[in-house]
C-alpha cells in the first residue's frame, strides 16, 4: 500500500475513490444524504421541490414531469438524485410505491454501440421508452408477453407504451408502483414538452434540463397539461456557498480520518474564482488534496495546504494541458 | 557549352508549359511581367500591414489562355505561406458552373478539422473572457494565446460548458449576422465542439439535408443553391479572417462561373456580400479569369474589385531573361543561345503567349542540341511553330468547309480557276450574275507568302464585278502578314480553329441565303466584324462542355478511382517488375492517372464495343433500328476503318509500354532524380524517345473508326456525326497523344520535388 492511499482525500466521497467525479446518490446510497450540504445553490431548490410534490397520491391519477435545470457542473445530478430519494419515501407515506429506473445513459452512444453518435428526440424517447420495458420486465413488473408486445410500439409511439403502462404493471399485481424514470440530461425544450404531454399514470419522468432558469420558465407555457412541470433549478456558488461547502465537508469528514486544513487565504483565492460551480469546486478541491497526499511530508490534522500548494497544484495541471496540446 | 555536351538529355522548358497547382511549381521561374510585380506588391503590402477589420482586397487578374494566371496565383499563395509566420492561404480553380461546385472545393480544402479549429478559436475566446478576472487572468492568457486548449482547461477545472458552449453560439451568431440572418451556420459551427455532431454536422456542410437532431435545432436548410454556397464561403472567410489573421483566397478560372449564362439577382447579390465580407473580415481575394468574367459582373459587385490586373503578352526583353534564367537553373544541361531576333519572331508568332512562347523554347532547345546547334534561328523558330500548330492540314479544313456547305444547304464548286492563271479558288460560291464569294485556304501564312496571297486575291477578285474572299488559315498566321492581308481580303484573315470553325462560319453561310433579299456580300461583311465576338461565344460553349465533365468528373471520382484501379496502368504501376528493387517507389497516382486518361480516350475513341453489343443484341431484329444499323454499317465498315483499328491498336501499345517504362523508371530511379543527373537524363530520353515514335503514328487515320465509334454510341439510334465533330475529337486526342511525353515528365519531376 503506497502513502498516498493511506491518505484520505477529504472531497472525494466516501467508497468513490476511484471514481472522484462521483455525484452523491442517496437512492443507491443512503448514507450519502448526510453529504449534502445546505449551500444556497440548491437548498431552496430542494425545498421548492417539495413543495411542487406535496400531494404525490396526484399520482395515481397522471404522470408528471419534474425538471432540474441549470448549467453544467451546477450540481442538478446530485440534486435530482436527492429529490428522486425523497419522492421515493413519500410516494411510501402515501400507500405508493416509488421505484427509480436509471435511464439516463440509455442514449449514450458508446453505451448503446450505436452507428450514429448524435439521435434524435424521436429515437432518443424511444429507446428510452425500449429501456424500460426491458428492466419492468426483468424487475418482474410487467410480464415478459406484455413487454415483448409493447417493445414494437416503443421506438415509433412512447406514448402508447406509457398510456398502457399502469394496467400493465396492474395486471402483474404492481398497481401501487410508481416508476420514477430518470431521463437522459437534454437541452431540446420540444423533448421536454413532450414529456409533459405524456398520456396516463402512475409515472414520474425526471430530467436534467441543460439550461438556464430563464429558459427552464418557458417549458409548457401555453400547454394544457393536467399537471405543470415540477421545476427547480441550480445555478453557480456565491462565496458564502464555497465557505460553506469546504467547512461543512470538512467537517463531516474529520469524524473519522485526518487531513491538512485548507488555509484560510486558500479558502479566499477559491471563493474569489469566477462562476464557480459545484462541480469545479469540488475539482479544486479534489485536486489540491491529491496533490498534497503525494507531496505533504506530514499529511496531518496539523498540517496546512496553502495558497502556494494551491499553485503548485495549477501549475501542474497546466504543464500537462500544455504537454497534452 | 556545358554539361553533356550535344547529346540530348534533358529541357530546361517545359513542353506543355501548363501550370502544376502544386508546390511544385514554386521551382518554376516565373517571367517577371508588370502584372506579376503588380499582383505580388498587392499582396505583399497586404501582408505587411496588420489587418484589420475593413481592410481586405479583392483584386482580378485577367488573361487570355496560357498567360499565366494560374502560376501567378500559384505564386500568389506560396508567397503568403513563406510569411512568418505563415499566413493561411488557398489557391482553388474552378471545376464547375456553379458556386456550389466552388464552395463543395474551399469546404474540402479546409477540412473538417481546419473549420474546428477556426470555430475552437471562438470557444477560447468565450472561455478566456469567463477567467478574465480575478484568481484566474493568467490561466485566461494561456487560453486566449492557445497555449492550453480550451476544452482541456473546462474540463479539467468542470466549468460551467453547457453556458460556455451557448455563448459561442451567441458571439457566432453575431459575428455572422453581417453575411446571414440564417442563424443556421452559427448553430452548427457551435455543434462542432460538441461530442458526437462531427458527422452529422461535416455532412451538411458538404451539401446533404441535416440530419434530424441539427433540424431540432434549427439546421433546416441544405447548402445545395448557389446563394448559399455564397453565403456559406463567406462565413468561413469571415471565421479564417478573424482577430488580423491574414487570410489569402485565388480562386482560378472564375469566368467558367461568370461567364456562359445568365445569374440571377440573389445570387449577385450574394456575390456581393461575399466580396464585402472579405473586405470586412480584412482577408485577400484574388479572381482570376479569362477578360470576359468582368464584363459578367453587375457594377455593384464590380466596384468590389480594388484593382484589375490584365496578364499582357510578353515583350521580347522579358522572354529573353526568362530564356537565359530557366537554363542557368539547370547547369547540367547545355546552354543553347537564343539571340534577339530568334526570340522577337518567336514572340510575334505566339502573339506573347506565354504558354505558346514556353512550349516553343522547349521545341527549339530540343532541336538545337539535337542538330548540335549553339543558337537558335529565325527560320527554326518559325519551323517549330508551323510544327506545334496543331498539325492542320488543308485537307482537314476544306473537309470542315465542306461539312458546312453542305449542311446549309449552300450550292458551290471546289479547286477551279475563276480568272487567269493566279485566280485559284478552294470553294467558289456564286452570288449572282457578276458577284461570288471565293474561299482560299491556306497551310500557313508568314510575312514571306503575303505577296503570293495578295496576287491570288487580287485575280479572284477581278474575276467579277463584286467578289469576296476569305482567306482560312489552316496553321501559323503571322501578325504581320494578317495586317498586310487586309486590305486584300475580307476583314481579315481566319485562323482555323477546330473547336470553334463551325460556330464561325455558320453565320456567315447562312447569310448568303440572304443574297436575293439585300446584299449578301453586306451580310457577310457585317458577320465578319462581329467573328471576334463569336469566337468568344464559342469558347464559352466549349467550355460550358468542359465545365459539364468536370462536374460529372468530380461528382463520379469514387467510381472513376474504381474503374481505375482495374485498368492495367495502375496493376502495373502499383506492382513490382521481374528484376526490380521491391521496395522501389510505387508510381504517382497523378502519373498513373494521366496514362488513364490517354487509354481511357483511346478507348472511348477507337472501340466500338457499344456498336457492336448493339448489333448483336438485335440480330434477330428486322426493324428500322437494324436497317439502320446495317446501313451505316455498310457505309462505315471499310477499309480505312480497318485501317484505323490497327493504328488505334498501336497506339494502345505504345502507350501502355510507355507507362511500363516509365514506372519500371520511377521504381529504380526516381529517387536519384531529385536532382539533376543521369536518372534525371534517362527519364528526358525516355519521354522523348516515346515523342519521337508517337510524332511519327499516323492519328489523321483513325478517324474513320471514330466516326463508326461515336455514330454506333449515338443514343437510343445510331445517327449521323459530321465529319467536323470526328475531326475535333482525332485533334484533341492527337494533342494529349503526343504532348503525354512532355506531360509525365513534368508531372514526375513536380512529384520528385513534392516536401
Amino acid at each position: 500500500m503506497t502513502t498516498a492511499q493511506r491518505r484520505v482525500n477529504p472531497f472525494v466521497i466516501p467508497g468513490r475513490e476511484d471514481a472522484p467525479r462521483s455525484v452523491l446518490c442517496p437512492w443507491r446510497e443512503p448514507n450519502h444524504t448526510e453529504l449534502y450540504v445546505e449551500i444556497d445553490n440548491y437548498a431552496p431548490a430542494f425545498r421548492e421541490f417539495k413543495d411542487q410534490f406535496a400531494s404525490p397520491q396526484l399520482l395515481k391519477e397522471a404522470c408528471r414531469l419534474a425538471l432540474v435545470g441549470g448549467e453544467s457542473g451546477c450540481g442538478k445530478s446530485a440534486l435530482r438524485n436527492m429529490c428522486a430519494h425523497w419522492l421515493q419515501e413519500e410516494l411510501g407515506k402515501v400507500g405508493l410505491r416509488g421505484e427509480i429506473f436509471d435511464l439516463a445513459k440509455e442514449t449514450d452512444a458508446l453505451n448503446q454501440g450505436l452507428d450514429s453518435a448524435v439521435i434524435d428526440i424521436k429515437a432518443r424517447m424511444g429507446r428510452v421508452c425500449s429501456s424500460l420495458l426491458k428492466k419492468l420486465a426483468t424487475g418482474d413488473f410487467i410480464d415478459g408477453s406484455v413487454r415483448d408486445d409493447l417493445l414494437g410500439t416503443a421506438a415509433d409511439a412512447p406514448h402508447e407504451v406509457y398510456a398502457e403502462l399502469a394496467a400493465a404493471m396492474a395486471d402483474k399485481d404492481q398497481e401501487d408502483v410508481v416508476p420514477i424514470l430518470l431521463l437522459p440530461a437534454t437541452d431540446m425544450r420540444l423533448e421536454m414538452e413532450r414529456y409533459l404531454q405524456m398520456p396516463g399514470s402512475r409515472i414520474v419522468f425526471f430530467a436534467e434540463a441543460v439550461m438556464s432558469t430563464n429558459e427552464l420558465s418557458h417549458i409548457g407555457a401555453g400547454q394544457n397539461a393536467d399537471m405543470p412541470p415540477a421545476t427547480v433549478s441550480v445555478g453557480t456558488l456565491s462565496p458564502a456557498d464555497v465557505q460553506l461547502f469546504i467547512t461543512t465537508r470538512t467537517e463531516q469528514r474529520r469524524k473519522d480520518c485526518a487531513f491538512p486544513s485548507l488555509h484560510e487565504e486558500l479558502v479566499e483565492y477559491l471563493a474569489a474564482w469566477p462562476n464557480t460551480t459545484v462541480a469545479g469546486l469540488q475539482s479544486h478541491l479534489t485536486g489540491v488534496y491529491d496533490h498534497a497526499r503525494r507531496t505533504f511530508t506530514n499529511y496531518t490534522n496539523d498540517t496546512t495546504i496553502t495558497k502556494g500548494d494551491m499553485t503548485d497544484y495549477t501549475m501542474n495541471l497546466i504543464d500537462n494541458l500544455r504537454a497534452r496540446r | 557549352m556545358t554539361g553533356n555536351g550535344n547529346q540530348y538529355a534533358g529541357n530546361p522548358f517545359s513542353a506543355v508549359a501548363v501550370a502544376i497547382t502544386t508546390d511544385a511549381v514554386a521551382h518554376h521561374p516565373m517571367i517577371e511581367t508588370s502584372a506579376v510585380r503588380k499582383a505580388e506588391q498587392e499582396l505583399r503590402q497586404y501582408l505587411a500591414s496588420t489587418p484589420l477589420a475593413g481592410a481586405g482586397n479583392v483584386i482580378a487578374v485577367s488573361g487570355d489562355h496560357g498567360t499565366g494566371k494560374t502560376h501567378l496565383g500559384v505564386r500568389l499563395v506560396q508567397i503568403a505561406h513563406a510569411e512568418s509566420p505563415s499566413a493561411s492561404a488557398m489557391y482553388l480553380d474552378v471545376a464547375s458552373d456553379q458556386f456550389t461546385g466552388l464552395y463543395r472545393r474551399f469546404i474540402a480544402n479546409l477540412g473538417r478539422e481546419g473549420i474546428r479549429a477556426r470555430v475552437n478559436d471562438f470557444y477560447a475566446d468565450v472561455v478566456a473572457d469567463s477567467l478574465s478576472t480575478g484568481t484566474t487572468v493568467d490561466i485566461a492568457a494561456l487560453v486566449r494565446n492557445r497555449e492550453i486548449e480550451p476544452d482541456d482547461v473546462v474540463g479539467g477545472y468542470q466549468m460551467m460548458e453547457s453556458a460556455l458552449l451557448r455563448q459561442v453560439t451567441q458571439d457566432l451568431k453575431d459575428e455572422l449576422s453581417s453575411i446571414t440572418d440564417n442563424q443556421a451556420y452559427a448553430t452548427a459551427l457551435a455543434l462542432l465542439l460538441r461530442p458526437g455532431f462531427d458527422d452529422v454536422v461535416w455532412d451538411w456542410f458538404n451539401g446533404s439535408a441535416p440530419h434530424a437532431a441539427l433540424v431540432e435545432r434549427g439546421v433546416t436548410h441544405r447548402i445545395d443553391d448557389e446563394v448559399a454556397a455564397l453565403d456559406a464561403l463567406g462565413v468561413f472567410a469571415l471565421l479564417h479572417g478573424r482577430k488580423g489573421r491574414p487570410f489569402v483566397l485565388v480562386v482560378d478560372e472564375i469566368d467558367k462561373i461568370l461567364t456562359g449564362r445568365d445569374i440571377t439577382t440573389p445570387v449577385n447579390k450574394a456575390l456581393q456580400r461575399l466580396l464585402q465580407v472579405f473586405q470586412a473580415a480584412g482577408s485577400f481575394l484574388v479572381l482570376s479569369g479569362l477578360p470576359e468574367f468582368r464584363r459578367e459582373l453587375e457594377p455593384d459587385v464590380a466596384q468590389r474589385i480594388s484593382t484589375v490586373i490584365p496578364m499582357p503578352p510578353l515583350l521580347a526583353g522579358q522572354v529573353s531573361v526568362f530564356v537565359d534564367l530557366a537554363q542557368r537553373r539547370e547547369s547540367d544541361l547545355p546552354y543553347i543561345e537564343f539571340p534577339d531576333s530568334a526570340v522577337e519572331r518567336m514572340v510575334k508568332l505566339a502573339n506573347g503567349n506565354p504558354r505558346k512562347i514556353i512550349s516553343l523554347c522547349h521545341a527549339l532547345y530540343r532541336t538545337a542540341v539535337e542538330q548540335r546547334r549553339s543558337a537558335v534561328d529565325t527560320l527554326m523558330v518559325e519551323e517549330a511553330m508551323h510544327d506545334r500548330a496543331g498539325y492542320v492540314t488543308t485537307d482537314e479544313v476544306t473537309a470542315a468547309i465542306r461539312d458546312l456547305l453542305v449542311r446549309e444547304n449552300i450550292s458551290y464548286s471546289t479547286d477551279q480557276y475563276v480568272g487567269n492563271r493566279d485566280s485559284f479558288v478552294d470553294f467558289w460560291i456564286e452570288a449572282g450574275p457578276d458577284s461570288g464569294f471565293a474561299v482560299l485556304v491556306a497551310e500557313s501564312v508568314f510575312t514571306g507568302d503575303v505577296d503570293d496571297l495578295v496576287i491570288r486575291a487580287r485575280a479572284v477578285r477581278s474575276a467579277r464585278e463584286t467578289v469576296e474572299v476569305v482567306l482560312v488559315v489552316a496553321n501559323v498566321l503571322d501578325a504581320d502578314a494578317a495586317q498586310q492581308l487586309t486590305a486584300h481580303v475580307l476583314d481579315k484573315p481566319v485562323r482555323y480553329d477546330p473547336r470553334s470553325f463551325t460556330e464561325d462560319f455558320q453565320p456567315l453561310l447562312r447569310s448568303l441565303r440572304q443574297r436575293y433579299t439585300g446584299s449578301p456580300l453586306d451580310a457577310i461583311r457585317e458577320w465578319l466584324v462581329r467573328i471576334d465576338l463569336a469566337n468568344a461565344t464559342t469558347r464559352q460553349m466549349m467550355e460550358k462542355l468542359d465545365r459539364d465533365l468536370s462536374r460529372l468528373s468530380e461528382e463520379t471520382s469514387n467510381e472513376l478511382m474504381t474503374l481505375r484501379e482495374r485498368t492495367n496502368v495502375v496493376n502495373i504501376v502499383t506492382n513490382t517488375y521481374p528484376g526490380d528493387d521491391p521496395a522501389g517507389q510505387p508510381f504517382p497516382d497523378s502519373v498513373a492517372e494521366v496514362f488513364h486518361d490517354a487509354l481511357a480516350g483511346l478507348d472511348r475513341l477507337g472501340y466500338p464495343d457499344t456498336l457492336f453489343d448493339r448489333v448483336l443484341g438485335r440480330a434477330e431484329d428486322a426493324s428500322e433500328h437494324y436497317r439502320r444499323v446495317t446501313q451505316m454499317l455498310n457505309r462505315l465498315a471499310t477499309k480505312g476503318v480497318y485501317e484505323a483499328a490497327g493504328t488505334v491498336s498501336m497506339l494502345r501499345r505504345w502507350i501502355t509500354s510507355f507507362s511500363n517504362a516509365a514506372a519500371s523508371w520511377y521504381a529504380t530511379e526516381s529517387h536519384a532524380a531529385r536532382r539533376p543527373g543521369q536518372a534525371r537524363s534517362r527519364l528526358d530520353a525516355l519521354c522523348r524517345t516515346y515523342e519521337r515514335v508517337a510524332e511519327t503514328m499516323p492519328l489523321g487515320q483513325i478517324a474513320p473508326l471514330v466516326q463508326l465509334v461515336a455514330e454506333g454510341e449515338a443514343d437510343p439510334i445510331p445517327k449521323q456525326i459530321s465529319t467536323q465533330l470526328v475531326q475535333r475529337q482525332v485533334t484533341e486526342f492527337a494533342e494529349q497523344y503526343r504532348t503525354l511525353g512532355g506531360k509525365v515528365r513534368e508531372m514526375v519531376l513536380a512529384e520528385l520535388s513534392a516536401p
